[in-house]
This record gives C-alpha cells, structure tokens and sequence, in this order.
C-alpha cells in the first residue's frame, strides 16, 4: 500500500520513529490539527492538512502566493503507508481528522466504504481532461468525484545495461526471456542477480496481477463484491515468481528494508521492477556517492510478445474528509485541486526531493505534467528522459480495474503467506487460496457482503 | 520449621488483570514479596473497616476509570456491528473464534511460553541464589547490572536486538561462517528461527527483573535455619537447593504466573521485528488485535479478541495455579497470606 510519492523515503529513519510513536500514540490522546470553523477576522482560513509527501513547505508556500488569504498547516509526521493510515483510522473514528488528507488510490474505497469522504464533485469537474482515464474513474463513485490525483507509478523495468551486454543478455520483453535471463545472470556471476523477490509487498504484487490483466475485485450493482484474488491470472503470476525463488534465480529480499538497501547498494541486482518514483525511491535513495552504476528504462515485459501492457504501482490523491467544516469544504477541494493541476504546483512536485532541490520528487497524475522544465531534468544514474517514457507507458494502463475496501488486511493476508512460501514452509499455489479464504472471512467479519 | 516464619509473598491483588486493552506488557506491578507479618495475621491485618477504605480511595477511582470502565466498554462495543454499530449479539465472537491465525498465534505463544518462561525463571532462579551466596564478589554491582536490561525500554530493547541479530549489519553473525562451521552468515531472524531469536529477546530483557524479586524474597529466609543448617553440616549447595529454594517457592511460582501473563499479551517483539523478519502482522495475539483495531479499523472485532485472550489468560493462570498449588503446597501464593 505504497504510493507513488515518497513512500519508503524517509524510510528507515521516519519508519522506526513511527513506529515508537504510533506504540506511544496508544496512551495517548489523538493531536488533532482541526482547522478554525469560522475565519478570523481578517477573512483568513486555516485547512489542516496530512500528507507524507517530502517537503510539503514547499508546496503550501506555493499555494499560499496563489491563495493568500487560506493558510495550511503544516502536515505532521505520522509516517508512511500503514502507520499513516492506521493514525488516519483513528482519528477518523475520533471524529478529528485533517480537512485534506493524503490516500493512494488502493485506499481509496476502504475511506469510501466507511463514508470518510466528502463529495467535491461541484468543485473539480473541470478538472477531469487533465487526468488519464482510469485515473478519474478511481477518483469517482457513483457519478461523484471524491480526490483529487496527485500522483501516479507507471511501471516499467529498470536495468542496467552495461552489465547485461556483459553477459550477453537480450533486455528481456517477455517474461519467459526475463526468467531465462535471470537463470543465467545468476549463474554467470553467483553474487548478482537479476532482480530480487519481495515477500513483503503485497502493492507490487497486486500491480503485477493488474499487469496481467486480473481483475480480482468487483463491486457490484448492488453493494456487494466479488472478489477472487486465487483466480488463474493471479496464479500465473505467483507461480512465476514462485518458480524463480525455487530456482534460486532471484534473491528473496525484503523491499525497502535494511538488507535490501544495502543490496541495491551492494549492486546485487541487475534489474529491478520500478515504477514512476522508482529511480529516485529506490536507485537513488541507497547508491553511494561514488558509485558507477548506469540505468535504464524500458516497458514491461510482457506476458504476450508483442504486447504493451502496462500497469500502475503506488500512487495518491488528496481527499476531503468528513471531519472538514462545512464551510472550508470548498477552500480545502480548491487547495486539493490547486497543488495537483496548477502548472507551479506540479514544477514543485517534479523537483527533486532533497532538501536542496526543494521538490516532491513525483510523477504528477496530471498530463500536464511535461508542460514545466523539471520533467526533462536528469536523473542522476539513468540515461535518457525517463519521464518521457514514464508518461509513454502510463498510457497503457489498463483503465477498468479496482481496489477493494480491504486493501490493508489483503496485504496483510498475502504477505503473511508469501513469507511462508518463501521460508519453504508451504506450497506457491496455496499462497492465494489461503489468502483468498483469509480475505473472505474477514471481508464477512466487517459485515460486508460477499458473492463469489 | 514453623511455618508462621515463612516469607509472605504480599502481592497485589489477584495477578495482573489480563489483557482487554491492547500492548500492556510492560505494565507488571512490581511485587513486594518479604516481610515479616503477625504469626497467624494476615499482611493488611488490623487496618480495615474507615482508615483502609480512604486509603484505597484514590486507587480505586483510578481503577474504576482507566481499567473497568474501558473494560466494560469493550465489552459493549464487541457486541456491536462493525458497519452499523447496531447490536449485533455474538457475531464478533463467532468471527474471532472461528479465525484460524488468532489461534496459530495463540498455540504459538503457548510454545513460545513453554520455553523462554521456563528458561528465563530457571535462569532467574540460579542467579539469584548464587547472588545470594557468600561465593558472590560485589554483590550489588552484579545485581545492578542483570537488572539493567529491565531498565530499557522494551521497544528500543527489540529494536537494537533486531539489529544486532541482522546478518548484513552485525558482524558477529558472519563468524561461524568464517571458521569454517557454517554454510553462510547467520541470520536468527529468517523466518523458521525469528521466534527463538524472540525468546532470546525477552529472556534478556526479563530475567535480572526476576532474579531482583527473588534476591529480595532471599533476604528474608530468616538466617537462624541458614545457620542450623550450617551447624549440621550441609555445604552452600545443599542450602540453597534445600533450604533456600522451597522457602522462595511463593515467589517462584508468583513470577511464574506473571510471566505466563505476560508471555500472552506479548506485543512489542512482534510487531518491531515484523518489519525487519517481516513473520507477519499475524504473530501475536496481541499484534492481531492492535492490528484489527488500528489498521483495519475494527475496533468491534478487536474488543471480542481482547475478551476472549482475556478469558485464555485467565483460564492459563488459573490452571497453572492449581497444579502447581497442590503440587507444591503453595496455599496463599496468591492471596499473600502467611499460613
């Protein structure tokens, strides 16, 4: 369940001191950054504001030029990911929870299900030619738009190219080339591999089955869902990977952990599935300053030869929750609007998220996103203008598939098992069908309505 | 001996009220075990009816706001629907029990109990009795020290082991390797061996914490049958295994059941070492019901699992009470009353 913007960034360092916290937020009281429900006497406004997204001064003094008269609190660190949300549960619960908030796409209706939400339709409906199609569709329910897109994952492969030619390897553009390769990288050079498996990542997993073209969640017209996440495309998918640990071609690996970044800086892996944040999140992050390794970007590989399907990994929006006053409600979805369309927002964004550049570091959502200077930068460690090719794939995602409400317990589920699988303790194929019994069962607890 | 001279564990009342809130690991009253009571008193003698009732005032108002109004809250919201909020009877209890990873996790504590429990009293045991031996040099120092590790924070306690036990980042596990013993460095926190590396975690955290209770249950074995003892010849072994250990049995068997608790409510360890292990958010019991309540928002569900490791717990103790109770002869361990 992480976004496209920086979801493991600051990573080891925010993840341990939110995790000390949310242990202490227990005792404690919800700190709730309510905003003001009347303006004050010089007409100014305060919206509160949740994000985890890197140098959000940044954003908010930008915002603040454009809109002087609303002010915006500056979110507090509550973490990435499910920390984050869990704190958002709550205060949700607690009935103090910021004006604007920060979901991904893949929590999207587990807020809707709960009526988190406020509607903004009436505010942001011109806004909907700026976005790719699937994009909106994932924004709205039932004719009425809930979040504003702020960013998205394309996904591609990353690789690097020297060290391929070295063995004589061809960029891998199906699967069965990619796990040839893998075989025989590996047994070329016994301290590389390929690219790594990650039983943690229930996201990259669930991107990998939209990639394939699943469709494991449906809602249907009456309110219930059907969901299959055991159904054959998503058993394709594990059992590839599967069969890649078994081998030993790929090296089990937790993503975005301590070993892992010192893998990725140990230049252990040849390859790896990125998305549109990923060469800043996950190259850029971990590789020593005189380090020499030299990437590249290219589609997929694909199930198919000759196919381009596509896929989106992470990515978030800005919602408005239910707790905003009634009279900010329009101050905040302008605020939401202003910071993922206006054309100095997304500069922002693109910018590099260091201190000194000053930016979030993001693929904006917005097509117009090559419209402003910062798309064409470099990126330290990649050839070529990997935005370009970015935006290239993000066309091709597929624009029908959905989230469940249940996105957190089927991460939860589905990390579990595949951790197992990966011990040794249990066979890949039954990885999905004890999730599937596993989501089931909760997703009934919850009292929603199952029909498989 | 007369058994009017025996130590009287005075402890709190009841052992500790298990679990209906989430991750109270950390909260073991400290016992005051010692003491010399009235022969044929009981340790609160004399002080009831006014005086006794003002006094415990204050803690009881404590106790009615921040534990049985929270607990008789639980109870009320486990009755309730997750979407609706309506009363929903024994749904959330139906769904609890019949969930198979709350009891894999039960059963897991349950052997993970069985092991470091008795690891740890065994070890907690030895020292303090070897402690409590004229064979001991600096005997505070020593004692300070072993209780140190209880001094640390149980987060930051599983945080730094969880480090140390990294293959990547602590040297020491590459050794083996080295020498020739091992096929690779060692990594205690792969998936098959995270819940010993576990023990080893809070044994090292909980074990100078017993040992000072036991240390402070020797020193009132009165030292007049030390010295007959002596008189008649036993050597310093033969005390403290015959003399020594059944006058502290009240205490053994008192840090026992505390542990057992608290080997059930077990949270921290889990939940640090979930995203370095990555065993899972399903690990614990406790881990279970924070996650259910926090992460997937169901708190309904949440309160039913609370109650029901709640009744686990207390069904546990009070097993292990009886046994132990009859086996030992161990009347009043609990209630804290001399016999």
């Amino acid at each position: 369940m992480r976004s496209a913007s920086p979801k493991r960034t600051p990573h080891k360092s925010i993840k341990l001191a939110s995790i000390v916290g949310a242990v202490a937020m227990l005792g404690a009281g919800a700190a709730a950054c309510s905003s003001t429900a009347a303006p004050s006497a010089s007409g100014k406004v305060t919206i509160s504001w949740w994000s985890w997204t890197t140098n959000p001064k940044s954003v908010i003094a930008n915002f603040e030029k454009a809109y002087p008269n609303i002010k915006i609190t500056v979110p507090p660190s509550y973490g990435s990911g499910g920390t984050f949300y869990s704190k958002l549960t709550t205060a949700l619960q607690g009935g103090s929870a910021p004006c604007v908030t920060q979901v991904e796409f893949d929590h999207l209706p587990q807020f809707l299900a709960q009526h988190d939400l406020l509607p903004i339709t009436q505010y942001v409906s011109q806004y909907k030619s700026d976005f790719p199609s699937w994009v909106w569709n994932q924004v709205s329910q039932n004719g009425q738009v809930y979040a504003m897109p702020e960013d998205i994952g394309p996904m591609a492969l990353m690789y690097q190219p020297s060290v391929l030619t070295k063995y004589n390897l061809p960029v891998p553009t199906t699967w069965a080339q990619f796990a040839s390769d893998a075989v025989a990288l590996h047994r070329a050079d016994p301290s590389q591999y390929l690219t790594y498996f990650a039983p943690n990542d229930g996201d990259q997993m669930e991107a990998l089955w939209w990639q394939a073209g699943a469709f494991p969640y449906q809602v249907q017209s009456d309110g219930s869902w059907k969901v299959n996440v055991a159904g054959p495309l998503e058993q394709k998918v594990m059992q590839y990977w599967g069969n890649l640990v078994t081998q030993g071609a790929v090296k089990v690996d937790q993503d975005f952990q301590a070993d892992w970044t010192h893998h990725v800086a140990q230049d252990n892996y040849v390859a790896m599935i990125g998305a549109g944040w990923s060469p800043t999140y996950m190259v850029d992050a971990y590789l020593p300053a005189n380090s020499t390794q030299q990437w590249a970007i290219t589609e997929m590989p694909q199930w198919t030869a000759g196919a381009h399907a596509a896929a989106n990994w992470g990515g978030s929006t800005n919602a408005v929750t239910k707790d905003c006053p009634s009279n900010l409600v329009k101050d905040a979805a302008t605020f939401a609007s202003y910071i993922n369309t206006a054309k100095s927002a997304l500069s922002v964004d693109e910018k590099p998220a260091t201190p000194t550049g000053g930016g979030r570091g993001l693929f904006p959502a917005s097509l117009a996103r090559g419209s402003v200077p910062e798309f064409a930068a470099p990126v330290p460690h990649f050839t070529g203008n990997i935005n370009a090719q970015f935006s290239q794939y993000a066309a091709n995602v597929p624009v029908k598939f959905q989230w469940s409400p249940w996105d957190t317990e089927l991460g939860t589920f589905l990390t579990a098992e595949m951790g197992k699988a990966a011990a040794g303790k249990e066979s890949w194929s039954q990885v999905l069908v004890n999730t599937q019994n596993q989501l089931v069962a909760y997703a009934k607890s919850a009292g929603y309505t199952i029909s498989q | 001996m007369r058994t009017s001279w025996q130590p009287a564990v005075a402890t709190p009342d009841g052992a500790l009220a298990p679990g209906a809130t989430a991750a109270k690991r950390g909260r073991r009253r400290k016992s005051e075990p010692g003491g010399r009571t009235a022969p044929g008193g009981t340790a609160a003698g004399g002080l009831g009816g006014r005086a006794g009732l003002t006094m415990t005032l204050p803690f009881m108002i404590l106790y009615a706001l921040f534990f049985l109004a929270p607990f008789l809250y639980s109870i009320v919201l486990s009755l309730r629907s997750p979407q609706t909020g309506a009363f929903v009877g024994l749904f959330n209890y139906r769904n609890a029990v019949g969930n198979g990873l709350f009891w894999s996790a039960v059963i897991r504590m349950a052997y993970f109990g069985a092991i470091q429990v008795t690891v740890m009293i065994v070890l907690a045991v030895v020292l303090a009795l070897f402690l409590d031996s004229p064979y001991c040099l600096r005997r505070k120092a020593f004692a300070l020290i072993y209780f140190l590790p209880y001094a640390v924070p149980g987060v930051i306690a599983a945080m730094m082991w969880a480090f140390l036990l990294q293959p990547d980042l602590d040297n020491a596990l590459k050794v083996p390797h080295l020498l020739g013993l091992a096929s690779g460095p060692l990594n205690p926190l792969s998936y098959g061996f995270v819940l010993y590396a576990m023990m080893l975690i809070v044994t090292w955290e909980w074990t100078g914490y017993n040992m000072t209770i036991l240390l402070t249950s020797l020193t009132s074995v009165p030292r007049e049958v030390l010295e007959s003892g002596k008189i008649d010849g036993a050597s310093e072994l033969s005390i403290a295994w015959r003399i020594k250990l059944p006058m502290i049995r009240r205490t053994i068997a008192f840090i026992t059941i505390i542990s057992i608790i608290g080997t059930l409510q077990l949270f921290n360890e889990p939940v640090v070492l979930n995203d370095i292990a990555s065993m899972g958010s399903s690990y614990s019991p406790n881990q279970i019901i924070y996650n259910t309540a926090f992460s997937f928002g169901n708190e309904q569900l949440a309160a039913a699992q609370s109650i029901i490791l709640a009744l686990i717990t207390v069904v546990a103790t009070a097993v292990f009470y009886r046994i132990v109770r009859q086996r030992f002869g161990l009347a009043g361990t609990v209630r804290g009353a001399a016999r």
